[in-house]
């Protein structure tokens, strides 16, 4: 394995959400030591984790080994995301309402759950939407009541400000070759946030040359109801089921191309997403039972993949029995990408490069299945 | 009659000989049609069966065979007959 610079280094022991005094120590001799600041920023940025650096390093007292002007960048940025999140928070509340006046079961994923309840501040987890996961019968109701609340099927242009809304052949082409409905979008008119864009998910997988079957009716049937940022009543999913599904959206966005030629692949964000997560849950976690739905549906090389990665990244956090038990003895598929195609493409750089250098993407356009006709230019030809 | 017209429709969107296509082809493996012209064949359903194709109906599995195609279409047609009486 290659070795990590400092830099590098300090981002992967930041972005996690508690540190133990081994790893506070280590944060301390890299930043008594010359760190470059602007390989920090962008890796900080690139990876949607700058705000977990900010927080990690302020808890530890050690704000004044940051150059000052830097300093001052980062608490902006800090500030102001959270302020974005709340902003979003607020949204969620008044569509959470709407649909349980509506008797429509509507399960909060990702980000904008993990912000104010995962992770150790709301301010240290960027997103960009609010994620649901809903049953296919509900979708009509569904429609109704997000256009009720103002929000249209579109997409918006940052040039006017204004959201053109799509064709219905559209919305059928969204929906059919892809995960989720098109995305329901509403102009906020606020400096922070031009836009808050709601993605309706109806299959934590991926459509099309999908070879994993999960049962998306039962994840929402078994989602619990819980309550975020004191007043906001939804749903969630279960323990286990929460990380089947973190595991899914990380696979499938490092894994196909479409995501990777517009560099989402690895991101850390997703990554520390699953470390907080088990982290914080370690003690509600039941593996037995995870380990037996990940068997059911035979998820095993998903689950693998992004536990493998964990591990690499933030050590054994994920426990060596677990591993053993999910019983993968092939293990090629770990450098592969493409897997929408009928043959996997390998890559020919090692994860650490991949994961820390953006230029990987250039590796990507040399291969001939990534110049096919991608979505958005086949859904431009519905326009009527 | 509804399999005949539907089998109709089809051959609009496919290069696959109409006498060819029977209950069992799949959409797009066997007649090789595009999501694109899923879509379009979508609304040309509705259109010459003067039906409407709900949201919560639009899916790849909806859309898989020849006959799963004539079924969302007769139990489609069912209902708007339903109504009317």
């Amino acid at each position: 394995m290659r070795s990590l610079s400092n830099e590098q280094e300090l981002i992967l022991l930041c972005s996690r959400g508690v540190l133990s005094l081994p790893q506070q120590e280590r944060v301390r001799e890299i930043l008594a030591d010359n760190v470059d600041w602007k390989e920090i920023l962008f890796q900080g940025v690139t990876h949607r984790i700058l705000n977990l650096v900010y927080f990690q390093v302020k808890s530890l007292g050690l704000l004044d080994t940051i150059e000052q002007e830097i300093r001052k960048l980062m608490e902006i940025n800090y500030k102001a995301i959270g302020l974005k999140n709340r902003i979003y928070l607020d949204a969620l509340k008044d569509i959470s309402d709407a649909f349980r006046e509506n008797g429509i079961k509507a399960v909060i994923l990702k980000g904008i759950l993990l912000a104010p309840v995962v992770y150790p501040a709301i301010e240290t987890r960027y997103f960009n939407d609010i994620d649901f996961l809903v049953k296919k019968q509900d979708i009509s109701k569904l429609t109704q009541v997000l256009n009720t609340l103002g929000f249209i099927q579109g997409d918006y242009d940052e040039q006017t400000g204004k959201i053109a809304e799509a064709t219905r052949k559209q919305k059928m082409f969204h929906q059919m070759t892809t995960h989720e409905l098109q995305e329901f979008v509403k102009v906020a008119n606020h400096p922070f946030v031009q836009l808050i864009q709601v993605d309706v998910n109806h299959n934590i997988l991926w459509v099309g040359n999908c070879p994993y079957e999960v049962d998306n009716e039962l994840l929402i049937d078994r989602a619990v109801q819980t309550t975020i940022n004191g007043n906001i009543q939804a749903y969630r999913l279960d323990c286990e089921d929460f990380i089947v599904q973190l595991c899914c959206h990380l696979y499938r966005e490092a894994t196909i191309l479409h995501w990777i030629k517009d560099l989402k692949d690895l991101k850390i964000y997703k990554f520390a997403d699953i470390v907080i997560y088990l982290e914080k849950y370690k003690n509600l976690m039941n593996w037995g039972k995870f380990l037996s739905y990940v068997k059911e549906n035979k998820l095993e090389k998903i689950i693998y993949y992004v536990f493998h990665y964990v591990n690499l990244m933030y050590g054994d956090v994920v426990p060596h029995d677990v591993m053993q038990e999910i019983g993968i003895e092939n293990k090629k598929f770990l450098d592969e990408y493409g897997i929408e195609g009928d043959i996997p493409s390998r890559w020919k750089c090692d994860f650490f490069t991949r994961l820390f250098d953006t230029n990987r993407v250039l590796e990507v356009y040399g291969n001939p299945n990534a110049s096919k006709e991608d979505f958005f230019s086949l859904r431009n030809q519905l326009t009527k | 009659m509804t399999f005949e017209k539907v089998v109709d429709i089809l051959g609009n969107y496919t290069k696959v000989n109409k006498e060819k296509i029977t209950e069992n082809s799949r959409v797009r493996e066997d007649l090789m049609i595009k999501s694109v012209d899923i879509v379009n064949l979508i609304v040309q359903l509705e259109e010459d069966f003067g039906i409407e194709i709900e949201m919560s109906k639009v899916s790849q599995s909806a859309f898989l065979t020849v006959k799963s195609i004539n079924v969302l279409v007769e139990s489609l047609i069912h209902n708007v007959n339903s109504s009317v009486k």
